[in-house]
């Protein structure tokens, strides 16, 4: 039973992100890898202002509004395909490892003691993490079923589906494409800056690989969900799925812990299965 | 399908491994391979065999740099009824360890964690073993090596606590009237070209006790040779593979010194001390170094260090 709750705890906690690269990967259909800085920034930019007094409401709002504006950023770079999202992405990651750096003053700062969202939730005791990662992803999931039920959800599952026809009907296409990386990457950064307050420190390369491992969670899930919804497009049908996707990542992960497999092989073992989705069922549509 | 496979993984949540009721259980949690840590653990399990005579099952775990992995074993050790003892090595993997264990001990080897956080904690349960040799140590190591030193290329990282101690390395150097170059190599990678930038009339390359530099050890010391300065160090790993000394300590040594705490914790015996600093160094002296073995040898005398000599390839 053990094992089930800590993947849900761990996939609570990441599920910001996830649905921040569902909302690039799988609605605009760009595959943007720019999470991997953002990520770090929302951490970085939470720890460096809850270690100076700030309060926890400001220092939240600071990170996600940091993880907002390089989302803006890296959509400017790839302004009518100047860059190609991929590189934009990667050059904007490449770029955030010295923001990052000079941002937290050292590479590694623990807020241990200080005020947090987990702090607020102690008398929970054990279960203060899981409490904190389901409150948010539960807000998170609320806004972004109103977001993609909206026109602007329609518009935006135009974009990744048929560029030209949103752009006859007269929609700004970069404008939307603006909104959806900033929205994604500021997600990023309150996934981080809400790991920095369970993990109870942040560092410059914890956002490594968390790119890949949410859009193999986007993929996983996506699969589940053409089985039980063919036709329309339910958005709550659609996040849930990403939930589901990133359940399933963690929970292989904690079993194959679980049964003594050797972490070594553990990333071969996933790194396989997401091949294995991105041949079978990937969508190879993406830029 | 899907219904079947996820039928087969719930049914791993019934299981559960069984030891006797006795025996105690440690789980040892790693952040990534790396030979140093490797050595820690043996000189861990070595000396904990020895000295805890009672039935012992220990768990090893590396998390091979993921941060999702290394929070899976942390919970799952955090969770377990059946472990006694959480061990940890390196900083980030205690930070993390420390944030979630409340409910069992839990030894940082090799690691930092700071007096004020100690103070912070709920509850008091956590050991540190730090293995930081004081700066003020290893200047005073190199000022006695090279006493008419001026000049210093100090080589470094961005790591955790390397950033801070390498500030202290500089101002502690200015006040001896020494001048620190300092070259920040932020990815292995980028080793090479930042070696090139080594000044000319720097006497000495320095490296604090920094994993990532380490692994590129190889790297600076073709530059060292090239521009025939000493390469000095601050552990034993790096002058196996071609640094020409380093003041330092015995990697296993830090584990033995972890094992003993161990044992006191898992006997439940009170461990007053929280915070274990690595006292008894060692100079690690290659044997095709150009630094006279003498020399050496009469240095780590005066200051009660211990000496080995490394025979390398």
């Amino acid at each position: 039973m053990d094992v089930i709750f800590i993947a849900l705890e761990q996939s609570l906690l990441l599920l910001p992100l996830v649905l921040g690269i569902y909302l690039t990967y799988s609605i605009i259909q760009i595959t943007d890898l720019t999470v991997d800085g953002t990520f770090v920034l929302g951490a970085a930019v939470f720890a460096r202002l809850i270690t100076n007094s700030y309060t926890i409401g400001i220092s939240m709002a600071a990170a996600i509004l940091a993880g907002a504006v390089f989302g803006v950023l890296v959509s400017l770079i790839q302004h009518k395909n100047r860059i190609k999202p991929l590189i934009a992405g990667i050059l904007m990651v490449l770029m955030l490892q010295t923001i990052n750096l000079q941002i937290l003053g050292r590479p590694n700062v623990s807020i241990y003691g200080y005020d947090s969202f987990v702090k607020k939730l102690s008398f929970l005791n054990d279960n203060a993490n899981l409490a904190l990662s389901f409150i948010s992803a539960l807000v998170i999931f609320s806004i972004l079923i109103l977001v993609l039920q909206s026109n602007l959800g329609l518009i935006l599952r135009g974009l990744g589906d048929n560029k030209g026809l949103v752009r006859k009907l007269g929609k700004n296409t970069e404008l939307y494409k603006i909104f959806t990386l900033a929205l994604s990457n500021a997600l990023a950064a309150t996934c981080g800056a809400l790991s920095a307050q369970v993990y109870g420190y942040t560092d410059v390369s914890m956002g490594y690989g968390v790119a890949l491992t949410a859009i193999g969670a986007v993929i996983i899930g996506s699969q589940i969900v053409k089985i039980f919804e063919k036709k329309r497009f339910i958005p709550a049908f659609e996040l849930l799925g990403a939930l589901g996707g990133t359940y399933i990542y963690f929970l292989i992960i904690n079993i194959f812990l679980f049964i003594g497999l050797d972490p070594i092989n553990l990333k071969l073992v996933l790194g396989l299965i997401l091949i294995i989705f991105l041949t079978f069922f990937g969508d190879k549509n993406h830029e | 399908m899907l219904r079947y496979i996820l039928i087969f993984l719930a049914s791993f949540s019934c299981c559960s491994p069984s030891i006797g009721l006795s025996d105690k259980k440690i789980t040892i949690i790693l952040p990534i391979q790396h030979q140093a840590l490797n050595d820690i653990v043996s000189g861990f399990q070595k000396t904990l065999l020895e000295i805890y005579k009672e039935p012992l099952k220990i768990k090893l775990l590396n998390a091979q740099g993921d941060y999702n992995i290394q929070s899976a074993m942390i919970q799952q050790a955090h969770k377990d009824k059946e472990t006694d003892l959480v061990v940890t090595v390196a900083t980030g993997v205690l930070q993390s360890a420390a944030n979630i264990i409340e409910n069992k001990p839990v030894l940082g080897l090799a690691a930092l964690y700071s007096e004020e956080d100690l103070k912070k904690r709920r509850v008091h349960n956590i050991s540190v073993v730090q293995d930081e040799i004081p700066i003020s140590q290893s200047l005073e190591f190199i000022r006695s090596l090279f006493p008419k030193i001026k000049k210093i290329t100090l080589v470094h990282s961005n790591m955790p606590k390397t950033q801070e101690e390498v500030m202290q390395f500089q101002k502690l150097a200015q006040s001896f009237g020494i001048t620190v170059q300092k070259l920040l190599v932020p990815n292995l990678v980028d080793l090479y070209s930042v070696s090139k930038s080594i000044h000319k009339d720097s006497e000495i390359i320095f490296i604090l006790k920094d994993s990532l530099i380490a692994s590129g050890i190889n790297t600076l010391k073709q530059q060292a040779a090239k521009l025939g300065k000493p390469l000095v160090t601050s552990d034993e790993g790096t002058v196996i593979n071609g640094a020409d000394i380093a003041l330092g300590v015995v990697e296993a040594d830090i584990g033995s010194q972890g094992a003993k705490i161990a044992s006191n914790l898992l006997q439940n015996i009170s461990q007053e001390t929280r915070i274990s600093i690595m006292k008894d160094l060692t100079v690690f002296y290659n044997a095709k170094s150009d630094i006279s073995e003498n020399l050496v040898k009469s240095i780590a005398c005066k200051y009660g260090y211990k000496f080995q000599k490394i025979k390398t390839d």
